[in-house]
């Protein structure tokens, strides 16, 4: 899936076949059914963070300048990305 | 669907090269020489102790060889689902085993087959293999030889019986139901190209132009010489006392062997040169003086 | 109570055995008193598990069941949660039989008991335990080889099975068997050829530890050991090093440091083993320890394992 077709304001949630566990402060994450492993950056985590319940990609993008130094346009692209990343391989679904 | 691809030769007969190519190709010119093994994939120790479930320093190697048809069946269902062809790089001959099974059998795959006219592999094993030529000369005829027998230490690789030069040939291309496609080093030299992108179509990849161009030119052999020399190789031997790539042309054996040896090379493997189209350096040898 | 002839202790188990095992230590008698926790016994292996989830050439694995053939030596079945190994020789010698149950057989039942293996060994130490993983040929027999030596007590070789306890992670104690090749045993001052050989016609050898530790310790450092071709000129040998690897790149490691993987993916036991796994990388540091190749490094790995032994005691 192209990340242009990821609407903003669906919700979205962790998938069961996304393992995940936190290791000092970094998520690692383990597609249990394909076994692939995937670690996360301090960005990532804390986007997986967010996913703890249903989230949009909309309210995702919003929340990160408060965390971090970027701006909301590339916050939004960023998050936007990142997103169609994990739905693509599986780790996150619509909610 | 992606099929496995034995790229198989006899050794010093322009295995490497092809890689260099493949992963050339793969990679889009630029490559690592010491990680040849990424861009292409190697079957090595590792790769069959994944493939056999169990630790192959605890086997025979009689046991070795008998499950290493599974294995290369096994290898050719894990790897099916890619994209792109896997390539197994080969020194041993496609044996067959007690029971009537080949290591590299049918429906497991296909078979690119390097080959070099064996008065140049002849030149070229002597000085790798830090032997004489008349040594060289007589393992192209034995058909006992193994490579890297069973040793006191870990080796990394596994033993490989190469069968006599001829028997190698005839090993794989007369191997039932393993397609094959003849990549003769002398054609690779004159036309690297046009060599090269029929391997790639018979590997059911369909040649771009510009990327053999430049697979080709990121290959070339005065080039992997040069990394050589500056980078060091990791397949050369702990023993051999001449690098890896050595000269790169054909014909060098009309300096290093005496016409003696070059008869008997030529009487070693007649036929098979024949078949190969190497008939023109039969009748060159026969012909010599002295 | 069993009624077996054979009563060992390996890895915190009382095996209770059909069959002598001289590379375990024996079970004390009150232990061998008791109901095992593994029994190997003598008996017919079926044909088919059924369905496997995952297979090689010579295993097939579902949940609940791992099946194993060595053509010519024998049969393996690992069943009822890792707690019975059915053993049926096909023609192998005794050494044979035992050369392959000590090995993806061994590994099997722990992976069934839902332990954490590692693909490595480990030796106790005044700072606690370290355990050497790495791929074949990384040089961790020959690591274990020289620690050992050194005075170092032997916990396990080959498989290194951690377990969380109230303290927190530590190495259980494997058995005192060594398996080296023929090199390892001449650098360790041995003639082979005084040794068992592993099996008859390979040169490597069953080895006596000179010191065994038969308690669990507690685990203060994986070390990753990886071997890579050097190219640096005749003489100038580049050091060893070491590197602390992050969150992500320990856990990586670890997974690709566990004892055939594969058999935890065909025995359904996935995500238990990734949550081990990450709870051991948050636990003690995980180190890489590269080595250059060809050169001699024996020392240089084992005195770098030493000190950042004594670096992860300190905190």
């Amino acid at each position: 899936m192209h990340h242009a077709d990821l609407p903003p304001d669906a919700p979205l949630r962790r998938a069961d076949r996304a393992l995940h566990a936190d290791v000092n402060g970094t998520a690692v994450m383990l597609d249990v059914e394909g076994g692939q492993y995937y670690g996360l950056n301090e960005v990532g985590t804390h986007i997986w963070g967010l996913l703890d319940r249903p989230a949009t990609p909309a309210e995702i993008a919003a929340d990160l300048p408060r965390h971090f130094a970027v701006e909301p346009a590339e916050a939004e692209a960023a998050t936007r990305a990142f997103l169609a990343d994990l739905l693509e391989r599986g780790m996150i679904e619509p909610a | 669907m992606a099929e496995v691809v034995w790229l198989a030769s006899y050794p010093k007969s322009g295995n490497t090269w092809t890689r260099a190519l493949l992963a050339g190709y793969v990679g889009e010119g630029a490559f690592d020489l010491n990680a040849l093994g990424k861009g292409v994939q190697i079957t090595g120790l590792r790769s069959l102790d994944d493939l056999l479930g169990v630790d192959p320093s605890l086997l025979l190697e009689h046991e070795i060889l008998a499950l290493r048809p599974a294995a290369s069946r096994l290898l050719a269902r894990d790897v099916a689902a890619r994209d792109l062809p896997t390539f197994g790089k080969v020194h041993s001959a496609n044996v067959e085993t007690a029971d009537g099974d080949r290591v590299y059998p049918a429906g497991a795959g296909r078979a690119l087959y390097v080959v070099r006219n064996p008065l140049d592999v002849a030149a070229s094993t002597a000085p790798f293999f830090g032997w004489t030529v008349d040594r060289a000369i007589e393992v192209l005829a034995d058909e006992a030889h193994v490579l890297n027998r069973l040793r006191g230490r870990f080796l990394g690789v596994l033993p490989e019986p190469l069968r006599s030069w001829s028997g190698h040939v005839r090993s794989w291309l007369d191997a039932p139901g393993v397609p094959a496609h003849v990549v003769r080093y002398e054609d690779l030299l004159a036309d690297t190209a046009g060599t090269f992108a029929a391997a790639l179509r018979f590997c059911g990849v369909a040649p771009d132009p510009g990327r053999v161009r430049r697979s080709v030119e990121a290959a070339r052999f005065e080039r992997l010489r040069a990394r050589e020399a500056a980078e060091g190789f990791r397949e050369r031997p702990d023993f051999a006392a001449a690098p890896f790539f050595r000269r790169g042309t054909a014909g060098s054996w009309r300096d290093e062997l005496t016409p003696a040896q070059a008869r008997r090379v030529v009487a070693d493997h007649r036929a098979t040169m024949e078949r190969l189209g190497y008939g023109d350096l039969v009748a060159e040898v026969d012909s010599l003086a002295g | 109570m069993s009624d077996a002839p054979h009563h060992y202790v390996a890895y915190g188990l009382h095996v209770a055995s059909d069959w002598a095992l001289p590379e375990l230590t024996e079970a004390p008698p009150a232990v061998a008193a008791t109901a095992p926790d593994l029994r190997v016994v003598r008996g017919t292996v079926p044909d088919s598990i059924g369905e496997p989830r995952e297979q090689r050439v010579t295993w097939a694995a579902r949940p609940g069941a791992w099946r194993h053939e060595i053509p010519g030596v024998a049969r393996y079945l690992v069943h009822d949660d890792g707690r019975e190994v059915v053993v049926e020789p096909t023609g192998g010698t005794d050494a044979d039989v035992r050369a392959f149950l000590f090995g993806s057989t061994l590994g099997a039942v722990l992976h069934q008991r839902q332990l954490f293996v590692l693909h490595g060994c480990a030796v106790a130490t005044a700072h606690g335990a370290v355990a050497v993983a790495g791929v074949s040929g990384a040089g961790k027999s020959t690591t274990l080889a020289e620690l050992a030596r050194r005075g170092h007590p032997v916990l396990s070789d080959d498989k290194t099975v951690v377990r969380f306890g109230e303290a927190g992670p530590e190495v259980l104690s494997g058995y005192p068997t060594l398996r080296l090749w023929e090199d390892a045993v001449v650098r360790l001052g041995e003639a082979p050829d005084d040794l068992a050989p592993l099996r008859e016609g390979r040169r490597k050898f069953l080895y006596r530890a000179p010191a065994f530790r038969e308690e669990p310790a507690p685990l203060r450092l994986v070390v990753v050991l990886n071997a890579y071709r050097s190219i640096a000129a005749d003489g100038d040998v580049p050091a060893v090093r070491a590197e602390r690897l992050g969150a992500h790149d320990a856990v990586q490691a670890l997974l690709l440091q566990t004892y055939r993987r594969r058999i935890v993916d065909g025995s359904g036991l996935r995500a238990e083993h990734f949550a081990w796994t990450a709870r051991l990388a948050g636990s003690v540091p995980i180190v890489q320890l590269d080595r250059p190749t060809p050169a001699e490094t024996v020392g240089a790995v084992a005195d770098a394992v030493e000190r950042q032994l004594a670096a992860a005691a300190e905190g």
